[in-house]
């Protein structure tokens, strides 16, 4: 059955993040004062801190991911800051012993006896927020391409990468649908690489998540990225029905008029390691 | 009552042998808790398959084995009873040592084990017979084997479809029986 690979530290996952940093990521998320570009580098940040505890063992962190952050806007690179600056996808052991800075944050949490306390906790940056320039997403989506390709080549029997593009708005580049299929058709012997979507919104319109066909999408713009997007694997689905979410056997990794709060569910679902051995 | 323990353990394909989370006790047959001492005491071992996902669980499953085998768990309210002290064990364990972001985060969120425990109890009135009593937390699974052949198996009769979760309940079987061996 294909996405059934076992995630180990011979045959590690690839996921890839491509972040938009043009210019309109400055606007606040729908129903927020927060910068989109702010939300998303602190979703990023959260998500790379999750997959590094995840692979936290007693000897040290294990390498069953290669993680990378592709940024495009003014320009499309690598988007690692500190230590990994100008490294496209990094074992995770590496990304949890070189984080940019750890910022103190004071966060609350149950205390088993029906109360609140608030504890002072590390928080690893790796990534800062960045809002210039147009949305060249055929450009990073190549780039995405290149990458991957060669991530193929080196782990042909390994779980397929999962590539995640966050945008809140159109290609500025030209039309993204045959370079996405290009990424999407390569593959290891377990699957075709998987393209996730997730449009950013500014405006207060109820988010689209996972849909199974483009028949209720509201415009152009949705349909193309709906197009663009795979179908989610049989542990995303479940991983979304764990969520409380409502999503049939095709549903595609796509969520349209995204806010903060499903950006991070989107990503939980998209990312979940399930099958770590 | 004759009794020969053989622990066999391996770990994951792909990991060290230091990374085994896997945990039995006792070490031996004569270790256990009133084995030998009169020939009627009951015979204890257990044990626990640490979460790979958690931090430590080698070390949580090695506690939880160790006070079954000391007989500090006769049941399931047992083994509520003395998780305050292993959790504490366990903290004292982890917590001596300087642990970097990551494990400080992770740590936040426990560590996880099966656990399954056996008694083994003679009769003394009773020629050839015995009860064995087994208590089960997660997928750990006892098999009662006869002439090669499987006469029962608890807490699973077939493979879970997934692990199950995190805070299942202890589950408890007694059955009186013929022993094959005496």
């Amino acid at each position: 059955m294909a996405y059934s690979a076992e995630i180990s530290r011979t045959n590690p996952a690839c996921i890839l993040i491509l972040i938009d940093q043009s210019g309109s990521m400055e606007e606040p998320f729908s129903g927020s004062q927060r910068r989109k570009a702010d939300g998303v580098a602190d979703v990023t940040n959260r998500l790379l801190q999750n997959l590094v505890v995840r692979c936290a063992r007693e000897e040290g962190i294990r390498d069953y991911f290669h993680l990378g952050v592709l940024g495009y806007g003014g320009e499309v690179g690598p988007a690692f800051r500190g230590p990994l600056a100008g490294r496209s996808l990094v074992p995770v052991s590496e990304i949890g012993h070189a984080p940019a800075r750890l910022e103190e944050r004071t966060r609350e949490r149950e205390d088993g006896m029906g109360g609140l306390v608030r504890e002072k906790v590390r928080f690893p940056i790796w990534f800062e927020s960045v809002a210039n320039g147009a949305t060249p997403m055929c450009q990073a989506l190549g780039r995405a391409t290149s990458l991957v390709g060669d991530w193929v080549r080196r782990y042909p029997d390994g779980f397929p990468p999962i590539v995640v593009n966050i945008s809140d708005g159109q290609p500025t580049d030209g039309d993204p649908t045959a370079v996405a299929s290009e990424l999407r058709g390569l593959r290891t012997t377990d699957g075709e690489v998987l393209l996730l979507n997730v449009h950013l919104s500014a405006h207060a319109f109820t988010p689209i998540q996972f849909p199974s066909s483009d028949a209720g999408l509201p415009d152009a713009h949705a349909r193309l990225l709906y197009g663009l997007s795979s179908r989610l694997t049989p542990g995303m689905l479940s991983a979304a029905r764990e969520e409380g979410l409502q999503v049939g056997e095709g549903a595609r990794g796509f969520v349209f008029n995204a806010d903060i709060i499903s950006l991070i569910k989107f990503l939980n679902i998209g990312t979940r390691p399930s099958n770590l051995r | 009552m004759r009794i020969r323990l053989e622990a066999v353990s391996l770990q994951k394909a792909g990991n060290q042998p230091s990374e085994n989370e896997d945990a039995y006790a006792p070490e031996s047959a004569g270790a256990s808790r009133g084995a030998g001492a009169s020939g009627v005491a009951p015979f204890l071992a257990a044990v626990a398959d640490g979460a790979t996902e958690s931090l430590f669980s080698g070390h949580w499953a090695r506690l939880l084995a160790g006070a079954f085998a000391r007989g500090e768990v006769p049941d399931a309210q047992g083994l509520l009873a003395v998780l305050p002290e292993l959790q504490r064990q366990w903290h004292a364990h982890v917590g001596a040592k300087p642990l970097p972001w990551y494990a400080e985060e992770k740590l936040r969120e426990g560590a996880f084990a099966t656990l399954l425990g056996v008694r083994l109890s003679e009769q003394p009135t009773v020629d050839c017979s015995g009860t064995w009593e087994a208590l089960a937390v997660g997928d750990s699974c006892l098999f009662q084997l006869r002439r090669g052949g499987l006469l029962r198996s608890f807490p699973w009769s077939s493979p879970p479809r997934s692990a199950p979760p995190r805070s299942s309940s202890p589950r408890m079987c007694t059955r009186t029986d013929a022993w094959a061996h005496r």
